[in-house]
């Protein structure tokens, strides 16, 4: 293309008179040859529009579930998932109670002693627990060799 | 209508359409929605749209219009570019970091013009319509579209004059 064809097509560019087709060829014209300096300018905004529409769009096109209805339905889902758990959580402890075997005595007397041992056993272990503490006096002790007791 | 008529219907547009929408929002992320929720407000109404002459046209109207109305709402006030792709194999790495700098310095000068520069620009320059289908998108008439995009035209080789000369700022 001549330089003076160019210039004036290049104006014509600028006031938005240009056809199509002779955009086009501009564009193929910037891409393809060596442009001198004064339409670098040119060249780099022809470029950029040839770049700019090999940009596509990447993601899938849905038609179905908007994202509103999307979120109802987990939420449905949601509480379907508490009601389910709580139903089975209770059933298996329920169960489990059931299961356990608290070995009842049917004897009344055997019961009667069943249990004083058991208490026994309970009181011993707090006495012993209680022999621990006794060096808790020894504090009583030196206190008393400072402070008199009223 | 059934899903593969509208499939094949909506496939050559969609790319235009999310490109529209790319330049009016800037953000990557809030222009795949908006040409996802475009897409989908089309196929309900999809018993109308046989009506229309044009139906590309139309399509890209209803991407215009939506994505005004995004920025309208404000919701997108705090969005940046996040993430552009250019695919060019064939180019060395090293000229295609010059490139991408070219044309990120463009997108910038670009971002900065109004909304209706943008679009025509767009519509014009980036995805070749005629003036008559420009017309029919954006509602304006011929004379004012040609006014619109020669402002355009001139202001982005202004600006990139002046970074050429001063150095990028």
């Amino acid at each position: 293309m001549e330089l003076n064809n160019l210039r004036i097509l290049l104006n014509k560019y600028e006031e938005g008179e240009t056809s199509l087709q002779e955009e086009r060829d501009l564009k193929k014209y910037f891409s393809s040859n060596e442009i001198p300096v004064e339409f670098i300018a040119y060249k780099k905004v022809f470029n950029f529009n040839i770049e700019s529409k090999k940009l596509a769009y990447s993601k899938e096109v849905q038609l179905k579930s908007t994202s509103k209805r999307k979120w109802v339905y987990s939420g449905v889902a949601a509480s379907i998932l508490i009601v389910m758990s709580f139903l089975f959580f209770n059933d298996l402890t329920n169960k489990r109670l059931e299961e356990q075997n608290l070995g009842t005595i049917e004897d009344s007397e055997q019961a009667y002693l069943k249990t004083k041992e058991t208490l026994q056993m309970v009181a011993n272990v707090f006495s012993e627990g209680r022999e621990d503490l006794e060096y808790l006096n020894e504090f009583n002790k030196t206190k008393n060799k400072f402070i008199k007791e009223q | 209508m059934n899903h593969h008529t509208f499939l094949r219907l909506i496939d050559p547009v969609k790319d235009k359409m999310f490109r529209l929408a790319l330049r009016l929002l800037i953000s990557k992320e809030a222009a795949e929605d908006a040409t996802q929720e475009v897409i989908l407000k089309i196929w309900n109404r999809k018993d109308k749209v046989k009506d229309y002459a044009n139906i590309e046209a139309f399509m890209i109207s209803v991407t215009k219009n939506y994505c005004l109305d995004q920025l309208k709402a404000k919701h997108n006030n705090n969005l940046r570019i996040v993430h552009t792709n250019y695919d060019s194999k064939e180019i060395s790495v090293y000229r295609q970091i010059e490139l991408k700098d070219e044309l990120s310095q463009i997108e910038k000068i670009v971002e900065c013009l109004p909304e209706q520069q943008k679009i025509v620009f767009q519509l014009r320059d980036i995805e070749e319509y005629e003036y008559s289908e420009i017309a029919e998108i954006t509602k304006m008439n011929e004379p004012a579209i040609r006014v619109t995009l020669s402002r355009a035209r001139k202001k982005i080789k202004q600006e990139l004059l002046k970074t050429h000369r001063y150095g990028i700022k």
